[in-house]
């Protein structure tokens, strides 16, 4: 069965984000003021860095059940880590949980136990800032994931398959279906590489997570962007209904104007309590 | 009747002993084993404790929920001193919070394991607590008597309700929580099992086959080890730590039992940390308190 590699210290599996850094990532996230798209993608991708991270902590440390990289696309297509991480293209997630450029206090509502709720301050580490500069080129991103995945897969045959999750406004110069196909057809020999797109819009419309067709989706980007994304592999449907998402047959890895911090829940690294929330 | 436990013992492969997250321990009256889950920080030391606390302080014989819930208390409380919250980084400290989660399987005896003679009863009650998928296999005339909690190889997964460390992940885990009150005849057998095991025992036995047959034939540590390995290798055994505890009659061969006689819980000496104050140190090959 495919997608069912074990993921350990000894079989890792790799993560690889792609974030649009263009000019148009400067306008009005979900049509709301104040928040611009650049800063919707850097709170999406740090918060999916600080779920992957804290998933792999164990005790004092982290195992490093996964590589990790990010590719930021915009004035330049190329690695965006910052800091001791600058230049590579994929590093330990042991390395990602040291590297923050800084961890900052933000508040959140959490519940009381008594049935109100009470903020709570929690630390928000931070290694993507907003960027919004020049074009879209998505599809020379999709060759550099190709490039970087291509020689991953090459060293760890038998690995779970990389996922790569994909930030953007989806308003590309080119159209990359022709890469973003490409980089799919890289397989392990548990099976092919997963892309997920997260899409970060202007427009107002409600959040949609993991849908299974682009009806309801309520522009021509979204459409294109969902068709472009893989479906999800079997077990993370499974544990996505487990948990109540309305998953129908042929869900997607898409998400409009939400980021996919709910999928690292539903990665299988061994036993996850159903009461661990 | 007397009885002897036999426990056995084996860490995930790709792991070291001091990655081991599953607990077992043999108290004057009954025994406990517990499953340290994968996906939570401290799961070993939270899993020693309760095997530790549950054989040591056994449930009465039918325990309600305040009871339970006053045993895992000061667990909960130790638990959280082991820890030195103030030198964690970021990402364990958030780890951390959400507390450790294990699967519990507690079983007492009416009375001692070991009965004086003139007092020992040819039948033995036994009342036993479950949360999570820890399993109980109770054999009897060469066949599976009872399974609990679980009775099907299908019904297990990787989630599953947990005893935790954090009071409030626990609002609803007793809710789930399964008891069962039982007899031990002579030459009935108790094979308490983490999942992995049980998932293979039970599909076996769905397959015709008597899986119980192989546990019972045991006679050491090296025996299981190879039984497992060589499972995982034919891909029929997930790779989990696999931990087995089998409860006989006194008198059948054991050469690796542990001490029934103990009055304090007794857990597996590879297993203590040097500081029963339990400052737990996870992450490190070399496991010491700090």
């Amino acid at each position: 069965m495919a997608y069912s590699a074990e993921i350990s210290r000894v079989n890792p599996s790799c993560f690889l984000f792609m974030i649009d850094q263009s000019k148009s990532m400067d306008d009005p996230f979900g049509g709301g003021v104040g928040k611009k798209k650049a800063d919707g993608m850097a709170d999406a991708l740090n918060r999916l860095l600080q779920n992957l991270v804290i998933k792999c902590a164990k005790g004092e440390g982290i195992n490093d059940y996964y590589v990790v990289g990010v590719i930021g696309y915009g004035a330049k297509t190329g690695p965006a880590f910052g800091g001791p991480l600058t230049g590579q293209h994929l590093v330990l997630i042991s390395e990602v949980a040291n590297s923050p450029t800084r961890v900052e206090e933000r508040t959140k509502k959490v519940d009381d136990g008594a049935g109100g709720v009470i903020d709570q301050t929690v630390k928000f580490p931070v290694w993507i800032e907003p960027v919004a500069k020049s074009g879209t080129p998505m599809a020379e991103a999709f060759q550099l994931a190709h490039k970087i995945l291509e020689g991953w897969i090459a060293a760890h045959p038998d690995s779970y398959p990389p996922i790569v999750i994909n930030i953007t406004d989806g308003e590309y110069n080119v159209d990359p279906t022709r890469e973003a196909t490409l980089l799919t057809s890289l397989a392990s020999t548990d099976g092919n590489v997963l892309l997920f797109n997260c899409h970060i819009s202007g427009l107002s419309s409600a959040p949609i997570v993991f849908p299974n067709t682009d009806a309801g989706l309520p522009d021509e980007w979204a459409r294109k962007l969902f068709a472009l994304s893989s479906p999800l592999p079997d077990n993370i449907s499974a544990s996505a209904l487990a948990e109540g998402y309305p998953i129908g047959p042929g869900a997607r890895g898409f998400a409009f104007n939400a980021d996919l911090v709910e999928l690292i829940r539903f990665l299988d690294i061994g036993t996850r309590p159903s009461n661990l929330r | 009747m007397n009885l002897t436990p036999q426990g056995f013992w084996v860490p995930k492969a790709g792991s070291s002993e001091t990655d081991y997250e599953d607990a077992f321990a043999v108290g004057p009256a009954g025994v406990a084993i517990a499953d340290g889950a994968t996906e939570s920080s401290f799961a070993r030391a939270w899993a020693k404790l309760l095997t530790e606390g549950f054989a040591c302080n056994p449930l009465s014989m039918s325990p309600g929920p305040v009871e339970i819930l006053e045993r895992i208390g000061p667990l909960q409380q130790q638990w959280h001193e082991g820890i030195a919250w103030d030198r964690l980084p970021w990402f364990a400290e958030d780890k951390a919070r959400n507390g450790a989660f294990a699967a519990l399987l507690t079983l007492r005896f009416d009375g001692t394991l070991n009965e004086p003679e003139d007092v020992a009863a040819v039948e033995r009650n036994w009342y036993a607590l479950a949360i999570g998928d820890t399993c109980l296999v109770q054999i009897r005339a060469d066949a599976i008597y009872l399974s609990f909690p679980i009775d099907r190889a299908a019904a297990f997964d990787s989630s599953p309700t947990l005893l935790s460390s954090n009071a409030d992940r626990n609002r609803h885990v007793l809710d789930g929580a399964e008891r069962l009150n039982g007899t031990f005849q002579p030459k009935d057998v108790l094979l308490l099992m983490t999942d992995a095991l049980a998932k293979w025992f039970l599909g076996e036995a769905e397959a015709g086959n008597r899986p119980w047959h192989i546990l019972e034939a045991l006679t050491g540590e090296e025996q299981f080890s190879e039984l497992v390995d060589r499972l995982r290798a034919e891909r029929r055994l997930k790779n989990d730590d696999t931990t087995l505890l089998i409860i006989r009659e006194t008198g059948v061969s054991h050469n690796s039992s542990v001490d029934a006689n103990a009055t304090d819980a007794t857990v597996h000496s590879d297993l203590d940390t040097p500081d029963s104050t339990l400052l737990f140190n996870e992450s490190y090959p070399d496991e010491e308190a700090v």
